[in-house]
């Protein structure tokens, strides 16, 4: 392939959405759908054509020229595919083609597809262009561009109570993020002097975690794109908005909210991965922060009963994890786990939503007990994406491995924070304790599903039990059970056979994959993951004994209200803006105005006092024409 | 005796202007106060005299001005003494307090 | 040839009122048309400038003697890519106003006589070329603005009368402009009225007190028109009171005046000043920045948010010029990035207002509490709607995006911290913006919206005109950029070495 096509790859999903949003209303559906995935679709065909480039260890660029320069800052319009590129396009374009396919079924019976698909082309759009861009500015582009696509999209069902708020949420965090992010990347600017990802890795790499102050421009400047990524990827604590960001359709949380653009901090960590390993403070920072994350994602999904919140709640556990491998300085391990995550999780929301649309959208776990029953792929599909999610088998499920690459590397490196020093291990055994919760929520969910009494969406309508929907539907299950599976042997270790080897190096830009546990290593904590699952699984799956479970779930404690991150923002950031809003609106406003009222009033005083001159007797006026006269022939100069 | 000279002419005019004024602001009749104004513009034209003769001896210009401010003062005069009688008229009174009307408090 | 058409250009408007003056009826569609080829017109005389390498066009007129002392009064025009984009934001900004906004009842001559002398007398801030001739144009344009909302406005439910928003108006701009006067008669006094390029050589010459006199009376002049925060307290009353079209100039193009002078007059030509005051105005942007988007928070009608949310924007138009000096010499790129944010601004500005216009049915504005659920029967209003308000929230993709991270990177250099304050500031508005969205469009329909005629197509062509012009510099931003920037180092090498 050319370089120039590389221009094509966010050009064909945008040419669609544009399309779409001029004259997809008339369009019906199918066709609307036809076009959205050939715009994906052609991206992913482009993004092959690279493969043989790519594979040779060479990497494609290709330049438009300045995109914005001026005499401080100067930023190319260019595009860049190396390897770990290529992984990423191959990811987003792979999935969103298949992601808006499923949607040609999900989306059959929607009001207003038109919008629907332009967006999801648009976020794929944006997307590509944050992994191709070669600039930090180029990505900023994409990366605003997929807020705003996920804003939309998750506003999607906007007549619904609560869903325009969700919007607004995600919309406000991620632009707290974005200013953070932009800020941060004009400190690196005003640090390195160059905006090329390249570059500033090499710069970066040039320098000593000992030749550089730990207060220095670059540091401001990795702790704020930090937090931009933070707010992306919903860490701690910019994690609320992605629980709430299940209001949008079922194919936006398993595209957007699960498999692409909330790993786009992670991508984006990994990628100047080299400016964080020069300041251990910054990722005991990111220790923090995402243990806490983990912490929080597995125990909340613990105890939801909205099928798709237990999903998002199970995400945030899951980017914690990613974050955690990049505060050990292992993007290696976090990209891993961002593919094999990606693999099981959109299997698990697109199996959620095969499950939703099955019962009439009905999302209560209680209610949709027993519900897999009737739908034979859905099943297999929960089955395979709940292994992966818990890492239960080697090869079989695509979580294993890359959960093992990142407690390794947690094991190895160390929590520096302060002065305050915590070895690996010690981090790493509570990892895997916390990890155990992922076993918890995930067979919990299996058991609900696979219950032997029926809920009331599991009994169906009018007489129909819930059946399988569209065929599109089942085709994507279909594909993605095949990806689920495959990645388990795609990323094995060497210990392991090392079927993984060339996955790694190519997610990794030609990286050596580590050895990785021995099985004898692994071995005790799978028999405890997998006593734990089948004990939650028998609980769950027992309408009787989990009754008392779900009674008790329902405290108004610590776990209902979220840890008590919402009611904290709401009281500490948006009543207060809110309440300066109308202070200011009201007092401040007429205060300022009262200045100028003022110096009228003292005009009005003065010339009240003044019209008593003019008493409208003619003599008065004429006794002060010659009094003036008067005076002035006095003051005159010269007698 | 006193001398006849340029101080002493301007000193007489300023003399007759005074009193024309003090009679502008003290006197209640519109026919007195109209009187008044013929005084001080007499008093101003007595200065045009003095001075053309003492700075300006051979010329004739001040005797114009002169002549021309007669001629205004008469014009002015026909016409205040017209509306003194208008005004009597419409009021049967040409005291000042009557005539006060400019003043907003008794529009 | 462009010269001849610059020096015929300022004429037009005059053309304009006297067909005003001569027509019987229909002057809404007569406006339409007239003003939307004026605008055409404006446009096609400043695109070219920003073709690369376009030459710097300047007409000199008549020159005359005012006073004994041998003060000349000098005519003289220019065009180059900076004002050129002030002058393209005119030309784009008239068919938006004049199509979308059309008064409910057929109107006076009047109206459109004082839109004119509004009108022409921003072209002629935009364009003259001598000192003296700017503050001709800078007062005739309060002139215009003052009989088009005096004869033509009207109170709302929370407004002070008509009169007193509008005699706040003119003499909180008086309180501006004289002090401006004053500053424009010390430098022209000892030399002579001066070219806007040769500003920065007449004031070499002066004390230094006089000096920092000329400089706080413009500050003071140029500031009260943006305007920066603490002296906007003619902003909320008078956009409520004017007539919508009125109000759309007003933001548009009328506070640009300001930005106008702090950007091209101002910053060039005050290089040591602003080197002591810059850190400290930048913190008075920041500040406007921030007030202005919690004030957006709090107000209710749509006029008022609105309003609010350009004193915010302008703050960061201010940001960038108050960063625009370094050391002694001007910062290319801070003016470039005011300038670009001035163009988007404007044109959000013009389209928002329009839009505002159109969503209310009676044509006195909406309270967002009062309104909502239009999404359900205007389409086509909502769709644009919403990428204007993504626009004004700096959304990817649209020119705004570009013209603001430009801004925080030219002020960055100054002050991160009031960089990162003024973003805070931008980030809150936004927030507004999208709120605002929110309120009128989603849930169920509210007030007597349900009347609010969707957008015909003439409309929605000239609408998606704009949103294209938004996406190609939001793209591609280096086509207004490039130009800009280069006029710029043009101009100052001359001036500053």
């Amino acid at each position: 392939m050319p370089p120039y096509a590389l221009a094509s790859l966010p050009v064909f999903p945008a040419a669609t959405a544009l399309l779409l949003a001029l004259f997809g209303r008339r369009l019906n559906v199918k066709l609307i759908g036809t076009i959205a995935c050939l715009g994906v679709a052609l991206s992913f065909l482009v993004g092959v054509g690279f493969a043989s480039t790519v594979s040779g260890g060479a990497e494609a660029s290709f330049s438009f020229g300045p995109w914005l320069a001026t005499n401080v800052l100067s930023a190319n319009l260019g595009f860049r595919l190396d390897s770990v590129a290529f992984a990423m396009v191959m990811l987003v374009s792979g999935f969103g083609f298949l992601i808006t396919l499923y949607s040609v079924g999900y989306m059959h019976d929607d009001k207003e597809p038109a919008r629907f698909f332009a967006s999801l082309n648009l976020f794929v759009a944006s997307m590509l262009i944050l992994v191709l861009a070669d600039n930090l500015l180029l990505i900023f582009l994409g990366w605003e561009g997929v807020g705003v696509c996920s804003y939309l999209l998750i506003g999607h069902y906007w007549k619904d109570a609560g869903v325009p708020l969700a919007a607004y949420r995600a919309f406000f965090t991620n632009r707290v993020g974005d200013l953070l992010f932009v800020l941060g990347v004009a400190f690196l600017y005003a640090h390195f002097g160059t905006f090329d990802l390249s570059g500033l890795a090499a710069k970066a790499d040039a320098l000593s975690a000992d030749s550089i102050d730990g207060n220095s421009l670059a540091a401001w400047g990795a702790l704020l794109v930090l937090g931009g990524a933070f707010a992306k990827s919903a860490q701690a604590p910019f994690h609320v908005w992605l629980p709430d960001a299940m209001a949008g359709p079922t194919p936006v949380s398993a595209l957007i909210h699960a498999a692409t653009m909330v790993t786009a901090g992670v991508y984006l960590v990994a990628r100047l991965s080299p400016i964080y390993a020069l300041f251990p403070q910054i990722r005991g920072f990111i220790y923090i922060c995402a243990l806490v994350t983990l912490v929080i994602g597995a125990v909340l999904a613990v105890v939801q009963f909205d099928i798709k919140k237990i999903l998002a709640y199970s995400t945030l556990s899951n980017l914690g994890l990613m974050f955690l491998a990049l505060a050990a300085d292992s993007p290696g391990a976090a990209r891993l786990h961002l593919f094999g995550h990606a693999a099981f999780k959109a299997l698990l929301f697109l199996a959620a939503g095969s499950v939703i649309l099955a019962a009439h959208h009905e999302q209560d776990v209680r209610k949709l007990a027993g519900v897999l029953k009737h739908l034979p792929i859905t099943r297999a599909s929960f089955w395979i994406g709940c292994l992966g999610g818990v890492g239960l088998i080697p090869f079989l499920a695509a979580g294993f491995f890359s959960k093992e690459m990142v407690l390794e590397s947690v094991a190895e490196s160390q929590l520096t924070l302060g002065s305050l020093v915590v070895s690996g291990k010690a981090l790493s055994w509570i990892i895997m304790g916390v990890e155990l919760l992922s076993a918890v929520y995930m067979f919990r969910l299996l058991g609900y599903l696979e219950s032997k009494v029926p809920g009331e969406a599991a009994k169906g309508h009018h007489g129909h039990a819930p059946h399988e929907t569209s065929v599109t539907v089942k085709l994507v299950l279909g594909i993605l059970c095949v990806v689920g599976l495959g990645f388990g042997f795609v990323s094995a270790p060497p210990s392991f056979g090392g079927m993984g080897k060339g996955f790694y190096a190519l997610a990794n830009a030609g990286a050596e994959m580590p050895e990785g546990p021995s099985f004898l290593h692994a071995l005790p904590a799978l028999v405890v993951s997998l006593i734990v699952a089948a004990l939650t699984f028998s609980v769950f799956a027992n309408a009787g004994k989990r009754a008392k479970y779900e009674g008790r779930n329902q405290t108004r404690g610590l776990l209902a209200q979220k840890f008590y991150f919402d009611a904290l923002y709401e009281s500490a950031v948006f009543t207060p803006l809110r309440a300066l809003g109308r202070f200011c609106s009201a007092i401040v406003e007429s205060v300022a105005l009262g200045g100028f009222e003022l110096m009228g009033g003292a005009g009005e005083t003065g010339s009240g006092m003044l019209r008593r001159l003019m008493s409208g007797r003619f003599q008065n006026y004429a006794a002060l024409l010659l009094a003036a006269v008067f005076l002035m022939l006095l003051l005159l100069p010269g007698r | 005796m006193l001398d006849f000279n340029l101080a002493n002419c301007l000193t007489l005019a300023v003399i007759v202007f005074l009193t024309g004024c003090y009679g502008l602001l003290t006197r209640r009749s519109l026919v007195m106060i109209l009187l008044s104004v013929e005084v001080m513009l007499n008093g101003v034209n007595f200065t045009l005299i003095a001075f053309n003769h003492f700075l300006w001896g051979t010329h004739e210009f001040g005797h114009y001005l002169y002549m021309l401010s007669i001629g205004v003062a008469a014009a002015e005069a026909a016409i205040g003494l017209g509306m003194t009688i208008v005004f009597f008229r419409n009021y049967r009174d040409i005291s000042r307090e009557r005539a006060s009307r400019l003043s907003e408090g008794e529009l | 040839m462009r010269g001849t058409l610059l020096s015929v250009a300022p004429f037009i408007p005059l053309g304009l009122i006297a067909l005003h003056m001569f027509t019987r009826q229909g002057h809404a569609k007569l406006a339409a048309w007239t003003q939307s080829l004026f605008g055409l017109f404006l446009a096609a005389l400043a695109l070219p400038s920003f073709v690369s390498d376009a030459p710097r066009v300047a007409v000199d007129g008549f020159s005359m003697m005012i006073t004994g002392s041998g003060t000349v009064f000098k005519t003289a025009l220019y065009l180059d890519a900076r004002n050129s984009a002030f002058v393209l934001l005119l030309g784009l900004c008239l068919p938006i106003i004049f199509v979308f906004i059309r008064p409910r009842t057929e109107v006076k001559p009047s109206y459109y006589i004082s839109a004119n002398i509004l009108i022409g007398s921003l072209l002629g801030v935009f364009i003259a070329n001598s000192l003296l001739l700017f503050y001709l144009f800078w007062e005739m344009a309060l002139l215009g603005a003052y009989f088009w909302i005096g004869l033509h406005g009207q109170r709302r439910e929370d407004t002070p009368a008509l009169y007193t928003a509008l005699m706040r108006f003119v003499l909180i701009t008086l309180f501006g402009s004289l002090p401006m006067l004053m500053a424009i008669a010390i430098v022209i006094l000892p030399s002579g009225d001066v070219a806007l390029a040769d500003l920065g050589r007449s004031i070499s010459i002066l004390s230094p007190e006089l000096r920092g006199l000329a400089f706080w009376g413009f500050l003071l002049g140029f500031g009260v028109k943006l305007p920066l925060v603490g002296l906007h307290g003619w902003l909320r009353d008078t956009y409520a009171v004017a007539p919508p079209a009125c109000r759309a100039l007003l933001s548009a193009i009328m506070s640009k005046m300001g930005a106008y002078g702090l950007l091209i007059v101002l910053v060039p030509a005050f290089g040591s000043e602003f080197g002591t005051w810059g850190p400290t105005l930048m913190a008075v942007a920041a500040a406007g920045a921030i007030y202005g988007g919690v004030v957006c928070l709090g107000r209710d009608r749509l006029t008022d948010v609105l309003a609010y949310s350009s004193l915010a924007h302008l703050s960061l138009v201010a940001l960038a010029a108050f960063a625009g000096t370094r050391g002694d010499a001007s910062d290319s790129s801070a003016i470039t990035a005011g300038i670009f944010q001035v163009f988007n601004h404007g044109l959000i500005m013009a389209f928002l207002f329009a839009l505002d216009d159109r969503i209310s049915v009676d044509g006195r504005g909406i309270l967002m509490s009062e309104v909502g659920g239009l999404r359900a029967g205007q389409g086509r209003l909502t769709a644009l709607m919403l990428v204007a308000m993504f626009a004004a929230a700096s959304l990817p993709g649209l020119s705004n995006f570009a013209g603001e991270i430009l801004v925080y990177f030219a002020a960055f250099r100054v002050s991160p911290w009031y960089t990162f304050a003024a973003g805070a500031g931008a980030l809150i508005t936004a927030a507004a913006m999208i709120r605002i969205f929110h309120h009128l469009f989603f849930g169920a329909r509210r007030g007597n919206v349900v009347q609010a005629a969707d957008l015909r197509i003439p409309e929605v062509a000239l609408g998606l005109a704009v949103v294209s012009v938004w996406l190609v510099l939001g793209l591609y931003p280096m086509l207004f950029v490039g130009p800009v920037e280069r006029a710029f180092a043009t101009v100052v090498a001359g001036v500053v070495p």
